[in-house]
């Protein structure tokens, strides 16, 4: 007969007061925690790439210890993360982008933006929408899917006569979609893709670059005159077509296009800038700025860690600071951070 | 009511499992019940276990041993365990398979939403879009559309409540109706035509009024963005309401006018009445077809659900009077343990098995039910109770507090009687408890405030609004400070006083956020706090634990590399960046596409734990999902690496808990793909684990034994109970679900709860809150939440909300501490009207006249976190321990390994040699063929066409030319002459086959060449071809040891003696015996 009760057996309290055989004594080996500056004896490794892109250049701006991991340490994923899913994000701005390409391509050539009526416009995009799916966008015809898919047609088919809207107030005569241009600049050569370059009556260009969502983040970019890709686009335009255009970001998920001014066009959303003036050209000219000053210091082997985890006076042990205080990190850098488990724990973490 | 139905009421620590326990003992014990006779039904698989072992232990101590061991004949377990038990016995009349395959509740939902995906059209998706963008029914952060969530709620009280479907889509008439009916007649004008022009002529005459103000300008900005919105059919009600508010600078103010009026017609445009009952009608039907949607998928899977096996019950209890006889002889007792969480459809089932049982017993406590916002409806338990009252079937409640000390057991019962009187309608007997345990004999505070303010003041005076983080940091303050104190809790375990320790903290917070928040606030002073939330993937540990797996799946996976290096924390990020930066500067002059995978490999720079990843990958061919993670935690020294992170022994405890949670995601991911028939596949796991963080079911591991400080929800702590509790956002404003809820209410309030019908007179109810991000200001919602609806829906919420702090003050042992800002409304600690309750005060006095020993401690926000010292040394083990080797499953038994033991015993002469032609290199198709002719000659002896079976045998094998065909025969012949002589057979067998289990469970199978039965047994030959000289035979035989030993187990399992067991060279012509 079982006489008492069962006894409790706790092995982690055991553990601790070395009740269990063959455990050992190991020494306190912290985390390494997260800190604002890297060090490395020097800058010799960080040269000067073949190309770059506005998402290459955004990070050597803004998180250049993502630039040094991604294109100069080569710290990729597995060949395992093809099959993960992408995020929803960048599927929905693909096949947006995607769209407005075969709109380009099949009704705009055709006819033009002012043309086009709402319902050629609709038709258009549903015939399109399931070949597309198909090829681009298959995981969305996932069982579990479909609604969002469905809510995503729905979303682009208002969002692209909205812009059809827009570029009919402002007389576009001439569009153009994923404009490849290139260009030398200091950081050497750079490279991009204009989502949509249009062209009005007095025959002044603009560039527009579609964003699925981020309106408030566009919004604050145009307020600080840094919306950097739009200078970029319109660096690019300037060097290949010999004219700075204007620039607009059409944002699909609300429909707005926003701009600094409504002179370009009548029917955007018009975000003045906060302090100073606007404008491509200035915000291109602060870009190089500031690219001088990253390449300076990572030259001398100094990278800036840019994370809500190492705020700027964190440990702060770099001397100086950048040209413009009003060229920061976007708030939602690091949700999308490939490297956080590499950048170093906050304390007790 | 045939069946006498019993209900105890069981205050918050007052024995209840104790005397459940008793009750059942004691019938168990008079033989009033059989163990067979017994369904207890509890609220989780915890308390079933807990309820099951408590029975067992106490009739193992008062003797009763043959009950004890019956017990499992009983049916004790949560609801859907029972019903799985009886649908399985009665799974012929069910018409179901006896094989029922529950799916769990992850799984359940994930099928759910694929369900609804069948269900709706591209059309009713953008139709459904549009209106949730009118309507503004999105959540507020993620701005993620409602319906979808809306229909599941629909969906899973339909089956809570037993619903037909075709009723549903009346009860959505019912709801648009009566929502509509609080507004006034639409109105036949075009009221954006008439809103279109007031912006347009406010827009011209500010232009024209020289007004460049930023308010103005912020305001003309706000016109444009509506007029836009409202030429695309877009514009919100929200933006009309929004419009009835906003103005321009004074300057303009009189140009707003004409748009504030014009807005405010926003409450009879036909166009919201409209959207409102499309909206409500469209989710419903959704919902409906989803349901049946739902229905179908678990049908092709053969699967069942929780509700599943209720409903399914249910229908076998109503439909089956045959059933319902045999459980009627059969059930002696029922017992329901947590009566108040029932859910409607429960309660029905519980009242069929009543009427099946010889008696009844329901525990519980109204005063506890707290799980309204998911499907339980504590008007029907009340009503169910009442009834019982009327029908004299409520037993005296447990009236004794175990668990706190005698001041807290006062101070509660001074709290919640006049509240409890008011809104349960309980007598004061009902509520108050007398207290069991002593006082302590230290003179300390029972009852602790901690008066927090944010140490700003207002202008106008008092102190300024404490913010959320500053809040956390304030708590963490106060805890630090209490358990700096050497403040004295008593420990039930070693029954002695002793200082407070982290572990007998709880902090208990209104929601998961603030929870999250004052935790992480605990965790950077320090202390290692357990929280049951999400986030699990997202620790060190986990990430940690990942990479390696990751690295062990994909070598090319250098993130994962670096993410080893970097977190295993013994170089500097400086030093592997510069490693790496210096590896790729080679790799890349050798092949300029190089991606360093073999970082950490290669002279130079060894890794450790990357060198035994790469050296585990082998592993990767064989081993399942939840395998290789454990081999990659292994090769990875995952363990012994987060125990080293410290910063505390409690922390590195808790780390190896968080992976001990992630190893069970592993297994719960293999278990749901057997369930769902689906592969497991490495990558599969990974998405699957991408989903659950997603979705935040990634939670970390958490126990409320752990040491640690605990911090969960009110909601959680329920059924827990620590010395210390301290009770958090008391200024948390209650919120009633008359908007967005999906509810469900009677069908005709004049008609009361039946006993006979409980399901009777129900329906659903679903307002949707049509004006997005605006609150306040909106008088038709005013006036319908003032209204009697609104007051309803306000009582009942506040009723809930009174439960909630009832079971948040009773989790306390020893000391409540009460969190209050300084200056600031506490609207939900103002439910329970008790103005005494407050800070300042020693002792405080409560209204019966006695008094309680009180704090009040006022805290501020401290001004800089106090890091805590870590922990220099932890104990683990540093050398994984041995593991017993895998063995493989079947064992093949010509490829066993020679036995070391074995030697040869005999060697004879036997038979007559058979020349060859010449030599093979390999010679296993001559074997073959010999075996079969001996076979043939043994199964056949003296067959007339013995020779023309030779030959073509030599010939299929291809051996015509190897042998000749008479050297064969005469072997065979002679043989069979020296085994006659020799041994004197009484039997031969041949080729016998075999088949058995060693005892690792192996599976060994085979066939014995040739089987000779002797006086002492039998002999065991197995025929080899070999081609060596007569010096290699011993060494030769040896080597078929292991074989013959498969040969000699597989005899003792055919209960088959082996006497001797040989090894016959057929060419050589020579038999050995080896032992």
């Amino acid at each position: 007969m079982i006489n008492g009760r069962l006894p409790k057996i706790d092995l982690d309290s055991d553990l601790q007061r070395n009740r269990i055989a063959n455990a050992e004594t190991i020494g306190h080996l912290p985390l390494q925690v997260a800190r604002r500056w890297w060090r490395l004896k020097d800058g010799e490794r960080f040269g000067v790439r073949q190309a770059e892109s506005f998402s290459s250049a955004e990070k050597f701006i803004y998180s250049p210890y993502a630039w040094v991991l991604d294109y100069k340490a080569v710290l990729r994923p597995g060949v395992l993360s093809q099959f993960r899913l992408r995020s929803e994000n960048v599927l929905r701005g693909n096949l947006l982008h995607r769209l407005l390409d075969l709109l380009g391509e099949g009704p705009i050539k055709k006819g033009s933006w002012t043309a086009i009526t709402e319902k050629e416009l609709k038709e258009y995009v549903e015939k399109q929408w399931p070949i597309l799916l198909e090829q681009e966008g298959a995981t969305l015809l996932l069982l579990g899917k479909q609604s969002e898919a469905a809510a995503l047609l729905d979303a682009a088919k208002q969002a692209l006569w909205v812009l059809a809207q827009q570029l009919r107030a402002a007389e576009i005569q001439k569009t153009e979609t994923s404009v490849n241009f290139r260009a030398d600049f200091i950081g050497g050569q750079l490279d991009g893709y204009v989502d949509l370059l249009v062209k009005n009556a007095k025959a002044q260009a603009s560039v527009i670059d579609l964003k699925s969502g981020r309106l408030e983040e566009k919004k604050n970019e145009l307020q600080t005159n840094v919306q950097l890709q739009l200078a970029i686009y319109g660096f690019l335009h300037r060097t290949n077509r010999a004219e700075w255009p204007f620039g607009a970001y059409f944002i699909l998920n609300s429909r707005r296009m926003l701009a600094q001014t409504k002179e370009y066009f009548p029917l955007a959303s018009a975000v003045p800038v906060k302090t100073g003036a606007g404008g491509l050209e200035i915000c291109w000219d602060e870009f190089v700025e500031m690219w001088k000053y990253r390449r300076s210091i990572l030259d001398q082997g100094w990278i800036e860690v840019t994370l809500g985890t190492t705020p700027p006076q964190n440990g702060n042990e770099f001397p100086g600071s950048g040209p413009y205080e009003h060229w920061q990190p976007s708030k939602d850098q690091d949700k999308y951070n490939d490297f956080k488990a590499l950048t170093g724990m906050e304390a007790n973490a | 009511m045939k069946t006498t139905i019993t209900f105890i009421g069981a205050g918050a620590g007052s024995g209840k499992t104790f005397r459940v326990t008793q009750e059942i003992q004691s019938r168990l014990v008079s033989g009033s019940c059989r163990p067979s006779g017994l369904i207890a039904t509890t609220f989780t698989i915890k308390a079933a276990n807990e309820l099951s072992e408590r029975i067992r232990q106490n009739l193992y101590l008062t003797g009763n041993l043959s009950l004890a061991e019956r017990l499992n004949e009983a049916s004790i377990g949560t609801v859907d365990k029972v019903c799985k038990k009886i649908l399985t016995r009665f799974a012929f009349e069910a018409g179901i398979s006896p094989q029922i395959e529950v799916l769990a509740e992850e799984d359940a939902n994930l099928l759910f939403i694929q369900a609804v995906e069948l269900s709706v059209s591209v059309k009713e998706t953008g139709a459904l879009q549009e209106l949730a963008d009118r309507l503004g029914q999105k959540d507020l952060q993620t701005r993620a559309y409602a319906w979808k969530r809306t229909v599941h709620q629909i969906a899973n009280r339909v089956r809570e409540n037993n619903f037909e479907s075709a009723d549903v889509l009346g009860m959505s008439e019912r709801c648009w109706k009566e929502m509509l009916s609080h507004f006034p007649a639409a109105s036949k004008d075009d009221l954006d035509a008439e809103l279109t022009r007031t912006i347009r002529s406010a827009l011209e005459k500010i232009s024209q009024n020289g007004d460049n103000t930023s308010g103005t300008q912020n305001y003309c900005r706000l016109l444009e963005q509506c007029l836009s919105d409202l030429n695309n059919g877009h514009f919100a009600w929200s933006g009309w309401v929004k419009l009835t508010k906003e103005k321009p600078t004074k300057k303009s103010e009189d140009c707003a006018v004409p748009v504030m009026a014009a807005a405010a017609h926003y409450e009879i445009h036909p166009r919201l009445h409209s959207d409102i009952r499309n909206y409500i009608e469209l989710v419903f039907q959704i919902a409906t077809r989803s349901l049946a949607s739902y229905q179908d998928l678990k049908a092709e899977r053969g699967l069942a659900d929780f509700t599943d096996l209720e409903q399914q019950t249910l229908a076998l209890l109503e439909n089956n009077p045959e059933i319902t006889a045999t459980l009627t002889t059969e059930l002696d007792l029922v017992v329901v343990d947590e009566f108040q969480d029932t859910s409607p459809l429960q309660l029905a089932l519980f009242l069929k098995l009543a009427r099946c049982a010889k008696e009844v017993i329901w525990v519980g406590d109204v005063k506890q039910a707290i799980y309204g916002f998911r499907g339980t409806d504590p008007e029907l338990t009340d009503a169910v109770v009442m009834e019982l009252k009327n029908l004299g079937g409520v037993a005296e409640p447990l009236n004794k507090s175990y668990r706190s000390i005698p001041s807290l057991v006062n101070l509660t019962n001074a709290i919640f009687e006049v509240p409890f009187k008011q809104s349960l309608r309980l007598t004061a007997s009902e509520v108050a408890l007398s207290p069991v345990r002593k006082s302590f004999e230290r003179v300390q505070p029972a009852v602790e405030f901690f008066e927090v303010s944010s140490g700003k003041m207002n202008k106008g005076g008092g102190a300024k609004r404490i913010e959320n983080g500053p809040l956390a940091q304030t708590v963490a303050l106060g805890v630090t400070r209490l358990l700096d104190e050497d403040y004295q809790v008593y420990d039930k375990n070693s029954r002695q006083y002793r200082a407070a320790e982290f572990r007998d903290v709880a902090v208990l917070c209104r929601t998961n956020d603030d929870a999250a928040r004052i935790a992480e606030e605990l965790m950077r002073e320090g202390y290692t706090v357990s929280l049951a939330k999400s986030g699990l993937l997202q620790t060190p540990e986990a990430l940690f634990a990942m990479a390696c797996f990751k690295r062990l799946l994909d070598p090319s996976d250098t993130l994962a590399t670096a993410e080893i290096i970097a977190l295993e924390g013994k170089m500097t990020p400086e030093e592997w960046l510069e490693n790496r930066l210096a590896y790729m500067e080679k790799a890349r002059k050798e092949n300029p596409n190089s991606r360093g995978a073999r970082w950490g490999l290669e002279e130079g720079f060894v890794h450790p734990i990357v060198m035994s990843l790469e050296q585990a990958r082998p592993a990767l061919d064989t081993a399942s999902v939840c395998e290789l993670f454990d081999l990659a935690l292994i090769a990875g020294n995952v363990f012994c690496t987060v125990t080293r992170w410290g910063p505390s022994q409690s922390r590195a405890n808790q780390r190896r808990a968080n992976l001990e949670a992630l190893r069970g995601l592993a297994a719960k991911y293999e278990e749901g793909c057997a369930t769902n028939h689906r592969p497991a596949t490495t990558t599969g796991f990974l998405i699957w684990c991408d989903d659950l963080a997603a979705q935040e079911l990634d939670e970390k591991a958490a126990d409320e034994i752990a040491d640690a400080i605990h911090v969960l929800t009110y909601h959680r702590a329920k059924g827990l109970e620590w010395p210390i509790v301290i009770c958090t956002d008391l200024d948390n404003k209650p919120k009633s679900r008359l908007w967005d809820g999906v509810n469900v209410l009677k069908d005709d309030a004049s008609k009361s709860f039946s006993f006979a019908e409980p399901l009777e007179n129900r329906r659903l109810s679903f307002w949707p809150w049509p004006f997005g991000a605006q609150e306040k200001g909106i008088p038709i919602v005013e006036k319908i939440e003032q209204g009697e609806v609104g007051k309803e829906a306000t009582r009942a919420a506040h009723a809930e909300e009174l439960r909630l702090l009832y079971v948040g003050f009773t989790r306390a042992r020893d000391l409540l501490v009460l969190v209050k800002e300084k200056d600031q409304p506490h609207p939900w600690l103002d439910l329970l009207g008790a103005n005494w309750l407050r800070p300042g005060q020693n002792p405080l006095a409560l209204p019966p006249g006695n008094t309680v020993a009180c704090r009040t401690r006022e805290l501020t926000p401290p001004e800089a976190v106090q890091n805590r010292v870590p922990d220099k040394e932890y104990l683990w083990f540093t050398q994984p321990s041995s593991r017993t080797p895998k063995l493989p499953a079947q064992i093949i038994p010509s490829a066993c390994a020679p036995m070391v033991s074995a030697k040869v015993a005999e060697i004879l002469s036997f038979g007559s040699p058979i020349q060859m032609s010449h030599k093979f290199e390999d010679d296993t198709d001559l074997g073959d063929a010999l075996h079969a002719i001996f076979a043939a000659e043994f199964t056949h002896p003296n067959h007339p066409k013995r020779a023309t079976t030779a030959e073509r045998i030599l010939k299929e094998f291809g051996c015509e030319h190897s042998v000749w065909l008479e050297d064969v025969l005469r072997a065979v012949d002679v043989f069979r002459e020296d085994l006659e002589k020799k041994f004197k057979p009484k039997q031969i067998l041949v080729e016998v086959p075999f088949s058995f289990r060693n005892p690792a469970g192996q599976l060994i199978a085979g066939f014995i060449d040739l089987l000779v039965q002797v006086t002492d047994g039998w002999l065991v030959i197995d025929y080899k071809s070999f081609q060596g000289q007569k010096a290699d035979w011993e060494a030769k035989a040896l080597g078929y040891s292991g074989q013959l030993d498969c040969y000699r187990q597989a005899m003792f399992a055919m209960n088959m003696k082996a006497e001797s067991l040989w090894i016959y060279f057929v060419l050589g012509g020579a038999l050995i015996r080896v032992e």
